[in-house]
């Protein structure tokens, strides 16, 4: 809802008036039952529309899509699986005057093989974007880190095997890289890699305890003709959980804290036991750190991916459980963090559940928010994503009905959670799995699209990437 | 009747296009389908491009080789397609 208070006293809210005691407008929601946070009422921009490579749909993203933003150009980023093997990435700038997106010639990131998993994020110190995926012929974790230029390329540098998959640890043919598993720290310009390494194996072929790895550039200042230009180099992988009998296929995403310049992860590997938990991971000379890793309480029903009986076996999901893409968004407005739950029960509705990093511990606010829309769960197409709008200090989470994949709209402010839209929740496509396995930017899109935020997903049926921008309102 | 683009070390078949497909290979990158898609991965130092093949029933790079004749990794597609069954992919089709 717009805003309904136009002065106090005779103060005008829009000009005159920023804080009402130390709570500012983003704070204040209501005076009397007047909204008063909203001036731009929640609407969808550009609808479901096809990512395009030169002003053609491409045919494009054999199973996922993700994205970022690059601020320096004003671009986002869109990667994909390509038809016919490898990956690729588009360069888009927003047209205000067509309300669409202007992408460039496609950019092979991989030439050949799979292009699963696949996680990027921008890096606003070293100017570049990074990408991780899992590919090569035995399922290889790998990465590359390039420099989007002005005429929407992307000078890359040479690909980083991270980990080989079954040629290099025999029989072990499963890592799982989970769409969000690659965050940068923004003071520092290393990037954070987070997945199921095939080298820390719990048991069997496919189940690996949840690893990282800091990445840096080897050498920032080289340039384009230098023959290191952006190559990279990984530290020593360092276990982040363990995994287990509680959840012997264990997940585990991960996102910066600007406010503490570190990163956090959401993993359910602990032990014997599973559930969601969220762990500070550090830069430790180098290696990555885990420390603190903290259990959301009261709430038993709810997992990020299944409740450990039979791995991801959960029904349900705010996020689409281990078919959604991005699991956690964090919430400047407040400095929390927001992690989408699942649900295995059948009945349970899921949740989003917040916590905050103090810098040394993790403390969860165990009440939640319950979704509205969708939260249909499955590997041919339905598990939807979060997003946070920088400029309006809210976050979306989508999901599918079974005949659509609806959006809606949330705020919380530090101690409870409000829904924008459960009653008038805004309609992606009308598909039953039409939008699935995406992402959004994990960076402030704040100019990008007049405070918009973009949120890209997969078709299953024809494999294309797609993309929506949405204002949330605020 | 095809076009591919191949790697010269190990003939790995990068991609099949159709013989009407524009292919810019050159000392610094290629571009293929009128230029729409751009890689700075394959150049003539390292990849080369056969006319006149003619195409698998299912092609997905990576998987595949040509000399003379095609040649298919079942080894690595089924360790792909065995991952992709238990996390909930889709399966990679390639296919002679």
């Amino acid at each position: 809802m717009a805003n309904e208070v136009k002065n106090v006293n005779t103060l005008t809210t829009a000009s005159q008036i920023k804080n009402i005691n130390t709570l500012t407008d983003a704070q204040n929601k209501k005076i009397s039952t007047l909204e008063l946070t909203g001036t731009v009422d929640p609407s969808t921009i550009v609808g479901y529309t096809a990512v395009e490579q030169s002003g053609s749909a491409t045919t494009d993203a054999q199973y996922g899509v993700n994205m970022t933003y690059d601020e320096d150009n004003n671009f986002v980023y869109v990667q994909y699986a390509l038809e016919g093997g490898g990956g690729g990435a588009v360069l888009g700038a927003y047209n205000s005057g067509t309300t669409s997106v202007d992408f460039g010639a496609e950019q092979t990131v991989e030439s050949s093989n799979a292009f699963s998993g696949n996680s990027c994020d921008y890096d606003k110190y070293n100017n570049r974007v990074w990408s991780a995926w899992i590919g090569g012929g035995d399922n290889t974790i790998y990465a590359r880190c390039g420099r989007i230029n002005a005429n929407k390329t992307i000078s890359w540098g040479t690909t980083l095997t991270i980990q080989g998959g079954a040629n290099t640890v025999s029989g072990k043919y499963n890592q799982g890289l989970l769409h969000q598993g690659v965050a940068v720290d923004q003071s520092t310009g290393k990037c954070l890699v987070v997945w199921n390494s095939a080298a820390d194996n719990i048991s069997g072929g496919s189940n690996h305890h949840p690893t990282g790895v800091i990445l840096t550039i080897d050498d920032p200042s080289a340039g384009d003709t230098d023959s290191d230009f952006c190559d990279i180099s990984a530290s020593d992988p360092i276990r982040m959980a363990v995994g287990g009998s509680g959840q012997s296929f264990p997940a585990i995403k991960c996102h910066y804290d600007p406010d503490n310049t570190e990163w956090v992860a959401v993993t359910d590997a602990n032990g014997s036991s599973t559930g969601i938990y969220a762990l500070r991971i550090t830069d430790s000379s180098g290696d990555p750190l885990a420390a603190n890793q903290t259990a959301l309480g009261s709430n038993t029903s709810h997992f990020l991916q299944g409740d450990g009986s039979s791995d991801h076996n959960a029904s349900k999901g705010a996020a689409g459980g281990r078919y959604g893409g991005h699991w956690m968004v964090y919430d400047t407005n407040v400095n929390r963090f927001i992690v989408a739950s699942a649900t295995a029960d059948g009945s349970t509705t899921p949740k989003h559940f917040a916590f905050e990093n103090t810098g040394s511990g993790i403390t969860w606010d165990t009440g939640g928010q319950a979704i509205s829309h969708g939260d249909g769960i499955s590997g041919s197409g339905k598990g939807g994503t979060m997003a946070f709008s920088h400029a309006r200090g809210r976050f979306i989470s989508h999901g599918n009905t079974g005949s659509a994949d609806n959006l809606e709209i949330f705020s919380y402010d530090g101690t409870d959670f409000e829904s924008h839209n459960d009653s008038s929740l805004i309609t992606i496509v009308s598909d039953s799995n039409g939008f699935y396995r995406g992402g959004a930017s994990m960076q402030d899109m704040s100019a990008f699209a007049g405070g918009a935020i973009m949120v890209v997903g997969t078709d299953y049926d024809s494999r294309d990437p797609k993309y929506i921008i949405i204002e949330t309102g605020g | 009747m095809a076009k591919i683009i191949k790697r010269k070390s190990d003939n790995l078949v990068i991609r099949v296009l159709a013989d009407d497909n524009v292919v810019n290979l050159t000392s610094d990158s290629c571009t293929w389908n009128d230029g729409g898609i751009y890689s700075q991965d394959i150049k003539t130092s390292t990849h080369e491009i056969v006319t006149g093949v003619t195409a698998p029933t299912k092609f997905f790079s990576g998987y595949f080789t040509y000399d003379t004749d095609w040649s298919l990794d079942t080894s690595s597609l089924n360790s792909y397609n065995t991952m992709a069954d238990e996390v909930g992919l889709p399966r990679i089709e390639a296919e002679l």
